[in-house]
Parts: structure tokens; C-alpha cells; sequence
């Protein structure tokens, strides 16, 4: 009767931890087999080799390098600030994702690249991306060359129109520290399904 | 003295730890079969309904493509409009020279680009190797 108790205590929490190894199993591989929302390519872009000027901070700018902070993700889009639809709905989504994400949106930084720059001035972008996201890189080319070198590297294009608008690719891209596009979302992509993949994007690099 | 050897030293008497030990095990039992019913009910919840097959639409576009539609070529590598179900996968590959516009989708040259549609609704954008100039996706749910 002596050892009864220990033995029944000891199968009760073997059983416990039999209950519950399915669970950590199930948890475990949740990540890798869930799908991405996000576009994959094969082979991947490589974009670390960009450099452009960022505003955010002074008018003159300072040398900005498209890669993420190691052990986070750099989000870039392609844009500009009077866009009446595509711009404000993809910021906001981008704005809805990272509040989602709660303290990881620390590991989660944004980029704006104008494709505008005659009207897109440092003061410009400042009002506009700040409305969204506080903190993002302002990056205005220095030239319609510079843009070009960009747009070329994310196979990105912009077009202005009659009247002053822009037609031009609106996806946001996902980079690493090494200046790799690990995914790209298209618009009209949702803030959950940003969120979702930004978690796994985020697990992925790590540190 | 272990467990194990008190459980067997004492199993020669009429009300042997044998008997004793059973509901120990039968507990095992009960818990690991209400973890392993609890695990299938939260897979079964997680998990798309099996009911329908997830489809890929794999789309190769060839070389010379974009060189052929210039000249005036009207091909038919990707459709104009194309119905999937969220859960479906568009596959593209690009062995042309040329980058291929296809909506939302620019697939580099000698790429492959993969989209899975999570979500429901309709993307319409240009496509550079269609005859009308532009693609239309539908994403049913």
C-alpha cells in the first residue's frame, strides 16, 4: 500500500504527458503545414544589393540598404502618396497586420519607395506613410535611373498616366537580413492572412 | 526497493499487487484515449474540409512566347479567365526569355511563381501573354 500513491501519481502524469505529446506533435508541424497566402518564387528575388535615400529623418536622406535587421523582415512596397486606392488600402493593411502581430511588430520594419518623386517630397512621405506606420525607411530614388535599378530588382513596374496617376505594381514584398524576397503578397491581400504569414515568416529567420 | 520490486515481491500473496496495479493502467489508458480523441477534434476543426480536392493549375510558358506575340502571334498560354476554389494553387513557370505579366503575378524569366488562394474574390490585372491583354481570376470559396 506504501508505494500505491507514487505509482498512481507517476501513471497519472505518464498518461498526461501521453495526452499531451499529440498536442505539442500537432503544434510543432501547425507552422510548416499551413499554407502561405503570400507568392512564392523559385528562384528567389535578391534585392540586397539596393541602395536608395531615406527621408524619414532629413530632407538630404541617408544611404539606406533593402535588408531586413537580422532576425527580422523588412516590408516593401512600391508607391506613392496621392494614389486615390491601391497605396492607402495596402498601408492600412500592412498597418492592421503589424497590430496584430503585438510585440513581434518590433521585428517588422517598412519600406516605402516612392514612384513619384516630383511630388513625393521628405515632408510628403513623412505625412502620409506616418499615418500608417511610424518609424517606416522613406525612400525617394535620387533619379528615375535609381527608381529603375529598384523596380528592376522587385520586377516591379510604374507607369504614370494622363492626369497625373500612377499605374504601378502594388504587392509587398517580404525580405530578410540577406536581402531576400521570401514572399510576396498582391493586393487586396487581407490583414489576417498578412498577419498569419508575417508569424511564420518570423519564426523562419529567427535568430 | 523500486516500485517495480515491491510490485513483484508482493505477487505470490492471494491479493497480489496485480490486481492492485490494473487501474493504473486502465487510467493510462483512458487519458491517452481522451488525448488522442481531443487531438483528432482539434485537427478535424484546423483542417479545410476534405470534402473537395485542392486542384493546381500549372501554366508553362514556353520560349520564344513573348517574341511570337509580338510579331502579331496569338497565343493561348494562360487563359483569359480562370475559376478556382480558395485552397487552389496557380503554378507558373516561365521558360521564355522575356518576364511574363500575368495580373498581379510578373514571373521572371526561367521562373516559377506559386500562388495558393486563401481567401475569396476576383483579381483582374494585365497579362502580357493573352490575346486580350488582360487575365481575370476568380477565387470561389
Amino acid at each position: 500500500m506504501a508505494f500505491r500513491t507514487p505509482t498512481i501519481v507517476r501513471g497519472v502524469l505518464v498518461g498526461l504527458l501521453l495526452s499531451a505529446l499529440p498536442f505539442a506533435c500537432a503544434a510543432c508541424g501547425s507552422d510548416a503545414s499551413e499554407p502561405l497566402s503570400g507568392m512564392v518564387r523559385t528562384p528567389k528575388l535578391h534585392v540586397g544589393s539596393v541602395h536608395l535615400s531615406d527621408v524619414a529623418v532629413t530632407d538630404t536622406g541617408s544611404p539606406f540598404t533593402i535588408r531586413a535587421r537580422p532576425g527580422g523582415l523588412l516590408l516593401v512596397y512600391f508607391g506613392y502618396t496621392t494614389c486615390p486606392d491601391l497605396c492607402p488600402t495596402t498601408m492600412a493593411a500592412i498597418r492592421s497586420a503589424r497590430a496584430e502581430l503585438g510585440q513581434d511588430a518590433q521585428r517588422v520594419d517598412v519600406a516605402f519607395i516612392t514612384v513619384d518623386r516630383t511630388r513625393d517630397t521628405p515632408q510628403v512621405l513623412r505625412a502620409f506613410v506616418g499615418k500608417f506606420v511610424s518609424g517606416a525607411h522613406l525612400l525617394r530614388p535620387a533619379n528615375a535611373a535609381q527608381l529603375a535599378v529598384a523596380q528592376r530588382a522587385f520586377l516591379v513596374t510604374a507607369n504614370e498616366q494622363p492626369g497625373g496617376s500612377i499605374d504601378h505594381s502594388s504587392t509587398v514584398a517580404a525580405i530578410d537580413a540577406s536581402g531576400t524576397v521570401l514572399l510576396e503578397w498582391p493586393f487586396g491581400i487581407s490583414a489576417a492572412a498578412m498577419t498569419h504569414d508575417l508569424r511564420v515568416l518570423l519564426k523562419q529567420v529567427a535568430t | 526497493m523500486s516500485d517495480l520490486e515491491a510490485r513483484s515481491s508482493g505477487g505470490g500473496s492471494g491479493n497480489g499487487p496485480a490486481r492492485g496495479a490494473r487501474p493504473i493502467w486502465i487510467v493510462l489508458a483512458m487519458l491517452a484515449i481522451v488525448g488522442a480523441f481531443a487531438v483528432l477534434v482539434t485537427l478535424a476543426l484546423r483542417s479545410p474540409s476534405p470534402a473537395r480536392s485542392q486542384k493546381v493549375y500549372e501554366y508553362t510558358i514556353p520560349p520564344g512566347t513573348g517574341q511570337r506575340i509580338e510579331a502579331g502571334e496569338k497565343l493561348y498560354v494562360f487563359p483569359g479567365r480562370l475559376d478556382v476554389r480558395v485552397g487552389d494553387q496557380l503554378v507558373i513557370h516561365n521558360t521564355d526569355t522575356r518576364v511574363a505579366e500575368v495580373g498581379p503575378y510578373t514571373v521572371d524569366r526561367n521562373a516559377t511563381l506559386v500562388q495558393r488562394f486563401n481567401q475569396p474574390g476576383t483579381i483582374v490585372g494585365i497579362c502580357s501573354i493573352h490575346p486580350s491583354g488582360q487575365v481575370t481570376i476568380t477565387v470561389r470559396a
